[in-house]
């Protein structure tokens, strides 16, 4: 039997995954704190959560949004703190990437060095040995290793658990909160009990893995910090004094990583942004991109009340076009294109079929809901206008101001999101004029919004007044892809 | 045209006749061609969707009946109790 000792590969990777695992917890509690709040069903309805981790509450008297409901917590506590979920989400990914990796090396060398039998059990007398075990534990003695094994029964199966369990677990419950998985398999998604479903139960693996780190520090204290560190760091049990201030010394570097990544991000966010980018960018695009929605949600699932992010534009001129039931709007489609139009609504409800979609909504900040959203396939508009060779995105302008219309947001200016132009021809890209049978209505986007099923919600731009065709995002905002990317430095490629 | 928004309130004679008799009060005018008389159309509840709204406010539709206006379709934004709500006789 393959002699079970501290290879250098399993000393690197263990502590590789401190730095990791770490960041992912940090940065998967901003990510939290954007919706502090967690459901079973779908529709997030307000009321209904299992967990609440705000004391904020919400006026009903005037129309609130969830941008209202986000927390800022403390950059001890998440990654970078304060409010920047678009931090958060670049330093999630980009650390999940990094992790998956280390993952598929560590689960390779596992199995082609057979070290893989100090964590798998091959008899079932480990149970009542693990219950011994514990028994022992309870009464504050130690138990002893399993024969010719580094731990003892109970560890074994804790790190078992982990390794093989936990991991895989939040790795498939956190691609069910991708938008796009969603959309291409949402069969998926339904074997975690829905998007909300996953989502909590995403947080239910956090908090076994933050259970699991505070017991492991536990027992390593109990058992002995330097005798178990030096096995983690020389591989075996000798220069104790060493050992101790190496570890000491490796873990104050991991703790240095973080304060730096904190401050990275809350100092230079664009620049985290831009160099994160680089790697989640290409990759999203690589993995992702090619999820086109499938997505058919009977009526019986639609969501009673659809919540909302963004409030509508709070200018005369547009309530008065809503009172008129908005027969004086027109939307502009030009740009880099062969012809540009100008269509009314009437217009745009005669071109061709009306297409209808029920679907899942993923709001960038957690919460979902189901919508029938019917209005023209995009890529019907797109034929008509024919986009010149040149043109590489669609930029979506808007009615709604931001600094007067969302003062819970950062910025301001007229809101636009700009897409690639390839998914304008996505099957369910749609440029919607109703929802759930009846006008679209102005808490929604009236008279008109974006659908990409998809992408995140921020990207489906709503009350829509001109669409741009563009050669590059330089020249619009501050050119990273959107009024979100430039002013909350969110990420550009949001399928998930 | 689509359907009626889920939004706006179809307003009465009666009440349609009070907004008219605001519009009067005010001295409203058309700001494209300057024109006094307006046909009512719908009502539209502001004070929960706008941020900066009182809440009984409403915009109610306006169309200037002069036939040469260039862009007729207006609005006057009045409190519930000047139009809507039943009014009190002096």
């Amino acid at each position: 039997m393959t002699q079970l000792d501290y290879p250098a590969w399993l000393r690197i990777e263990h502590w590789v995954n401190v730095l990791f695992v770490t960041l992912l917890i940090r940065s998967g509690i901003e990510i939290l704190s954007t919706h502090p709040k967690l459901y079973w069903r779908n529709d997030s309805k307000p009321g209904t959560e299992w967990a609440r981790l705000t004391r904020k509450t919400m006026l009903t008297d005037k129309l609130y949004d969830t941008l209202d409901e986000e927390e800022s917590y403390s950059a001890i506590l998440s990654l970078p703190g304060h409010k920047m979920l678009g931090m958060g989400r670049h330093w999630h990914f980009i650390t999940v990437i990094g992790w998956i990796l280390v993952g598929i090396a560590y689960y390779i060398l596992l199995f082609a060095t057979g070290q893989w039998h100090r964590y798998i059990p091959y008899s079932w007398s480990i149970f009542p040995q693990a219950w011994n075990d514990t028994l022992t534990y309870l009464s504050f003695k130690l138990p002893a290793p399993l024969p010719g094994q580094p731990l003892d029964a109970v560890q074994k199966l804790t790190y078992a658990g982990v390794i093989f369990i936990l991991a895989p677990f939040l790795i498939l419950t956190g691609a069910a909160q991708s938008p796009a998985v969603e959309a291409r398999f949402p069969w998926y998604v339904r074997l975690w009990g829905g998007r909300q479903g996953a989502r909590s139960l995403h947080f239910l693996g956090l908090l076994a893995f933050i259970a699991f780190i505070a017991v492991h520090l536990m027992m390593i204290g109990l058992w002995g910090w330097p005798q178990l560190t030096a096995l983690m760091i020389f591989g075996e049990a000798r220069h104790l004094g060493w050992a101790l201030t190496a570890s000491l010394v490796i873990i104050a570097a991991i703790v240095l990583v973080h304060i730096a990544a904190t401050q990275w991000s809350l100092r230079s966010p664009r620049t985290v942004q831009r160099a994160l980018g680089s790697v989640l960018i290409p990759a999203r695009r690589l993995i992702l991109r090619p999820l086109a929605s499938a997505q058919h949600y009977s009526s019986s699932q639609l969501s009673a009340e659809h919540r909302v992010n963004g409030k509508p534009p709070d200018s005369d001129d547009y309530k008065i076009m809503a009172v008129h039931n908005f027969v004086d709007w027109k939307l502009e489609v030009g740009g880099l294109v062969e012809n540009p139009m100008t269509f009314t609504l009437a217009e745009l409800r005669a071109l061709g079929e009306k297409q209808t979609q029920r679907v899942l909504h993923n709001c960038v900040q957690g919460w979902s809901s189901i919508g029938e959203w019917s209005g023209v396939p995009f890529r019907e508009v797109v034929n008509m206008v024919k986009p010149l060779p040149q043109a590489r995105h669609v930029c979506f302008l808007t009615m709604q101001d931001t600094g007067r219309d969302e003062p819970s947001a950062e910025g301001s200016g007229q809101f636009y999101e700009i897409i690639d132009l390839p998914l304008a021809y996505y099957p369910q890209c749609l440029l919607a004029y109703e929802m759930n049978g009846h006008p679209l209505p102005i808490k929604h986007g009236a008279p008109l919004r974006l659908r990409i099923e998809n992408q995140v919600g921020f990207k489906m731009a709503k009350w829509i007044e001109r669409i741009e065709f563009v050669s590059t995002c330089q020249g619009i905002g501050q050119g990273m892809g959107g009024w979100r990317e430039d002013n909350v430095y969110y990420d550009r490629e949001v399928e998930i | 045209m689509g359907a009626i928004r889920p939004e706006l309130t179809v307003l009465t004679g009666e009440q349609k006749h009070r907004v008219l008799e605001q519009v009067g009060r005010k001295h409203g005018s058309c700001r494209a061609c300057g024109g006094d008389t307006f046909a009512v159309g719908d009502a539209l509840y502001l004070g929960f969707l706008f941020l900066s709204e009182d809440s009984d406010a409403y915009m109610v539709a306006l169309s200037c009946t002069n036939p040469a206006c260039s862009a007729p379709h207006t609005g006057v934004r009045l409190p519930e109790s000047e139009f809507l709500s039943p009014a009190v006789r002096t």
